[in-house]
């Protein structure tokens, strides 16, 4: 190569700009190259440090996620164990109940009999208790009174309970069977031999025989018993020793004797 | 102008060898950088895989223990349910059944009984041969262990329906035949005349009254 020197001043000017402008662009070329690659090493670095962060932090959260994950595994074995445990205990529970349950229903069943054995029974008797009742002498159907009004009209539909009913039936036998075993005198107001009506001293002989006298003494008679009830058989003469009898009774006057006094017992008299 | 060659080219030079050395430490960093950045990346994908590895069998395992204690959790539910309805139920059984034996009990072991011993107390001597048998009998069979509950509730009653016949028959007075023991202590046959708490017996024999 073979470099031409010219003195001109000018080309001078104009080389030395060319030298100058050369140097300054290869300079810029030159560091335009250098700040790309350090570009591209400090994104590099930048991803490094991320990885590495990443990597340390996703282990931290890793192992308290592992740690959460095993908690979380014994508690719900834990729960798991104790759900068994309860529903074991209700099982056991349950079979203890069905047994007392099985004994139970045996024993509802039983009773169960035994109430319409009685309510049957008491459907049967009560209709007989009120057939007696317009046997029963006079004082004692005026005790029975209350005990009667308990008997249901219909007992299909009666709300009294088969106790409550057989206590009135059983009420209702012990007082007759009590008035049966005693001599009952007892005053009343009823029709006499000559139609009126008048107070009498009225003796009974439990539920077998009657008698009655007035206070004057002028009516006296005795209670003969048929199919439909009793009738008061009007004797004037029996008054003396119906007298005696309501004395004896009485424990008033008379030591106990042997007063002859009619009776009439299946249409016979004695 | 030579002058201003030379220092051109020495600068030239002078750059070019400075940005030749720049440019060899800037690769050789980046290269360390780079390798730096890979084995990272190479961890981090190693750790995931490890995490994952780990983390899914243990997120399944608690999934299906979780899905067991919810079944279990359910059927302690119903179990309770039941159990409550179960209990409720029995107790209104076992009341319902109390409430019957006490019902029963006072009918059989108060009423019939009570009644049963003042009706042997009111029989009278005549007649103990006749009902008297069928009060013995009666108690037998409440004494035997083997009598069924009905068995001996029939048999009161029973009892009671024959006690309402007697009744019947009383009423009027009642005569009826029987045996008595005459002065001589033997037993005559004869009639017996019951007059409410009066009894009278007339032998067959002449004079025995």
């Amino acid at each position: 190569m073979r470099f031409c020197l010219n003195l001109n001043p000018l080309a001078m000017f104009i080389h030395k700009h060319i030298y100058i402008n050369s140097f300054t662009i290869l300079s810029l070329v030159l560091s335009a190259s250098g700040s790309i690659a350090i570009e591209s090493t400090r994104t590099i670095v930048k991803e490094w440090v991320a990885t590495e962060k990443a990597i340390s932090s996703e282990a931290i959260q890793w192992e308290a996620t592992h740690t959460l994950l095993n908690d979380l595994t014994k508690v719900t074995q834990a729960e798991i164990t104790t759900l068994d445990e309860s529903l074991q205990k209700i099982k056991a529970t349950a079979t203890d109940a069905d047994a007392v349950r099985a004994d139970l229903v045996t024993e509802q069943q039983s009773l169960n009999t035994g109430r319409q054995q009685i309510a049957k029974f008491l459907a049967e008797i009560e209709p007989k208790l009120i057939n007696i009742k317009s046997a029963l002498p006079e004082p004692l159907s005026i005790q029975l009174v209350g005990l009667f009004q308990r008997i249901p009209n219909d007992p299909e539909n009666s709300t009294l309970g088969i106790a409550e009913r057989m206590q009135t039936v059983v009420g209702i036998l012990n007082t007759i069977n009590k008035f049966d075993r005693a001599i009952t005198v007892h005053e009343e107001i009823r029709t006499l031999g000559d139609g009126s009506q008048g107070e009498v001293e009225s003796i009974y002989i439990g539920l077998g025989a009657a008698y009655y006298r007035t206070r004057s003494g002028d009516d006296a008679g005795y209670r003969q018993a048929d199919s439909s009830g009793w009738q008061w058989i009007s004797q004037p003469e029996l008054s003396p020793a119906i007298a005696d009898v309501i004395a004896i009774a009485n424990n008033s006057t008379q030591e106990a004797r042997f007063i002859t006094l009619p009776i009439e017992l299946q249409n016979e008299r004695l | 102008m030579k002058y201003l060659k030379s220092i051109f080219i020495l600068g030239l030079s002078s750059l070019a060898l400075a940005t030749t050395s720049f440019g060899q430490d800037l690769a050789s960093l980046q290269a360390t950088q780079l390798a730096k950045l890979n084995d990272a990346v190479s961890r981090l994908t190693a750790q995931r895989q490890q995490i994952k590895d780990q983390q899914i069998p243990l997120a399944r395992n608690l999934r299906e223990l979780e899905l067991v204690a919810k079944q279990q959790r359910s059927a302690l539910n119903e179990a309770r349910k039941a159990d409550d309805s179960r209990s409720l139920d029995l107790q209104t059984l076992r009341n319902n059944v109390e409430s019957l034996r006490q019902e029963y009990n006072f009918i059989t072991g108060s009423l019939l009984s009570e009644y049963n011993s003042s009706y042997e107390s009111s029989l009278s001597v005549g007649e103990l041969a006749n009902y008297g048998e069928a009060i013995r009998a009666l108690n037998l069979l409440l004494e035997n262990p083997e009598a069924t509950h009905s068995e001996r509730l029939q048999s009161s009653l029973t009892l009671i329906n024959g006690s309402v016949e007697r009744i019947q028959e009383l009423l009027g007075g009642k005569q009826y035949g029987g045996q008595a023991l005459n002065s001589e202590g033997r037993l005559t046959n004869g009639q017996f005349l019951q007059l409410g708490p009066l009894l009278y017996f007339s032998g067959e024999e002449s004079g025995i009254v």
